[in-house]
């Protein structure tokens, strides 16, 4: 929170010159560098009509009108990722996380309907899957990330929201169809297991909140005597920060809910309805279920994981992870591109609040190297999860790389379930996650 | 700075999402405060006032009891004082924003009641 003291200190002007900037999105470097490119003509192509890949669209129309910018991906849909475990958990309509992509993106942008298959960044141009060569002389990637369910031997995606299957991440359509199966569950009970991979995932507390939900739809369902409750983690830890680790296991074990860590889900038998997990020491272990939730194993979509564009070693190349610096989230190797969002190869956070925080960095870093400088905006790793620990409460836990806590309102204090943070999760992020889109936030 | 534009977008993006309620409630209280304030006699009554500062407590007093049913919370789930301030400033707010139907609405019944119940 700014002091006053500091307040005091600020000049008039640049006080004003800062809420110009608030007003426009873009912070005093972003302007300047606009200012210095404004005449010249680059091709920016960016790749994915996400989160990130909307807003910095948004961005780069307003700061640099002359630029030619084009948009690579088919998707008409715009999913409203952060909304599905909400309608995973009969909370909200499907309909609520849907949206038309044409209605957020720039009139002046260029947008290619086809897929990128391939990244040639030796001759600064990609393919896209109708055989299209795009050349460019700026690239975002900002493809996000794909779910390997095939990982998961016998699982059949076409099986979820029948025989105990669910899974919040799939899509809007799987996450109300797994409210189908979560509902059946709550009202029945039986045994019940929610898994967690080893990889990164997008929106880490998600598996989380689902577990979380689906206990206080057993509660109010009548199911909760006769449910026998199982988190199959892969990782050795709930949360990446301690105290929540601590917080949400214990919770758990107070449920009822038996925690087991490195424990991967390798297969399913769907008519069976039988699970296998593999423990870290290679042991096989199968459980018969009423109810699984699975989270599929993530890695980058092939196009970049296949590509030069991906980090070539570290922990981070097994996913094929786009190799960006994660302070100017500038590729390492080819300074003309630019990673934003779930793509990234960063220590932490494939989050909605991550994409809100990076993408100003992004546009000003790639406005820097636009103009002829060198990035000036370092990204400190935000993310945060509004988590939900039951319907009507939540823990507002923001974090940085180094898992420092990093709250936007020092009074509201992480550590507490509060009803604020329902309500922001609830009735407010939507609201603010379009702003992002428009470029506001 | 980040936190103000922040909450100014939060809030503009809540109104957006909510525009057809935010135009029907603006449209509406200026219809009826327009239609109260030509009727005769002077626009603020001392006894309106009254009428209307009841009805505005019970406004308040009846969201602080329901606003968090209606956000799929409940009153039990507010445990920590960011809850409570939240609560009473909505149920302030909305109770506030309420008095622009109300008190014209309890003027156009005043002026237009027929003279035998006045």
């Amino acid at each position: 929170m700014i002091k006053m003291s500091h307040l005091s200190e600020l000049s008039r002007r640049r006080f004003l010159l800062g809420s110009v900037a608030a007003a426009t999105g873009l912070s005093l470097n972003a302007q300047s560098f606009a200012k210095q490119a404004e005449k010249s003509t680059p091709h920016i192509v960016i790749v994915g009509s996400g989160s990130a890949g909307i807003s910095i669209a948004n961005r780069l129309a307003r700061a640099l009108p002359k630029a030619k910018i084009s948009m690579v991906d088919r998707k008409e849909t715009h999913f409203y990722w952060p909304g599905l475990t909400l309608v995973a958990t009969g909370a909200w309509h499907k309909s609520k996380v849907l949206a038309d992509n044409g209605h957020y993106l720039p009139n002046n942008i260029h947008w290619i309907r086809e897929m990128a298959i391939e990244f040639d960044p030796d001759n600064k141009q990609l393919i896209t899957d109708t055989g299209r060569h795009v050349e460019y002389d700026f690239l975002v990637v900002a493809t996000g990330v794909e779910y390997n369910y095939r990982a998961i031997e016998g699982l059949d995606t076409e099986a979820f929201g029948q025989k105990g299957l669910a899974s919040v991440y799939h899509s809007p359509d799987v996450a109300a169809l797994s409210w189908e199966a979560i509902k059946k569950f709550s009202e029945k009970g039986g045994d019940g297991y929610f898994t967690l991979p080893s990889t990164p995932i997008r929106c880490a507390g998600a598996p989380l909140k689902m577990a979380f939900l689906t206990l206080d739809r057993l509660k109010q369902n009548g199911g909760f005597d006769k449910a026998n409750l199982n988190f199959y983690a892969a990782t050795d830890r709930l949360f990446g920060l301690p105290w929540f680790h601590d917080f949400i296991e214990t919770r758990f074990k107070e449920n009822g809910m038996d925690v087991q860590y490195r424990q991967e889900l390798t297969a399913v038998d769907v008519d069976a309805q039988i699970a296998t997990f593999e423990t870290s020491n290679g042991a096989k272990v199968t459980k018969s279920y009423d109810l699984l939730h699975v989270v599929p194993p993530m890695r980058a979509p092939a196009s970049v994981r296949q590509s030069n564009l991906a980090w070539q070693e570290g922990n981070m190349a097994e996913g094929g992870w786009l190799a960006v610096d994660k302070s100017t989230l500038q590729h390492i190797n080819y300074p003309e591109v630019f990673g934003c969002g779930d793509v990234n190869g960063t220590p932490r956070g494939k989050t909605a609040a991550t994409v809100k925080m990076s993408v100003p960095i992004v546009v000003e870093n790639l406005l820097a190297v636009i103009s002829g400088n060198q990035p000036t905006a370092d990204f400190n790793g935000y993310t945060s999860c509004p988590l939900l620990t039951q319907f009507g409460a939540a823990m507002l836990i923001e974090f940085d790389y180094q898992g420092d806590l990093v709250p936007t309102y020092p009074f509201i204090d992480p550590h507490k379930e509060s009803w604020l943070a329902w309500v922001m999760k609830e009735q407010l992020l939507k609201p603010t996650y379009i702003q992002m889109l428009k470029g506001n936030v | 700075m980040n936190e103000l534009n922040l909450t100014f977008f939060m809030l503009l993006g809540y109104a957006q999402a909510h525009w057809f309620i935010v135009s029907v409630f603006v449209v509406g209280a200026a219809i009826l405060n327009y239609l109260a304030w030509v009727q005769k006699g002077a626009f603020f009554q001392t006894e309106l006032l009254k009428l209307t500062l009841r009805s505005w407590t019970g406004v308040a007093l009846f969201l602080f009891l329901t606003i968090p049913w209606m956000t799929g919370s409940s009153l039990a789930l507010l445990s920590y004082w960011v809850d409570w301030m939240l609560l009473i400033v909505m149920a302030l707010g909305y109770a506030f924003a309420s008095l622009f139907w109300i008190y014209p609405t309890l003027r156009l019944y005043e002026a237009l009641k027929p003279v035998d119940k006045k």
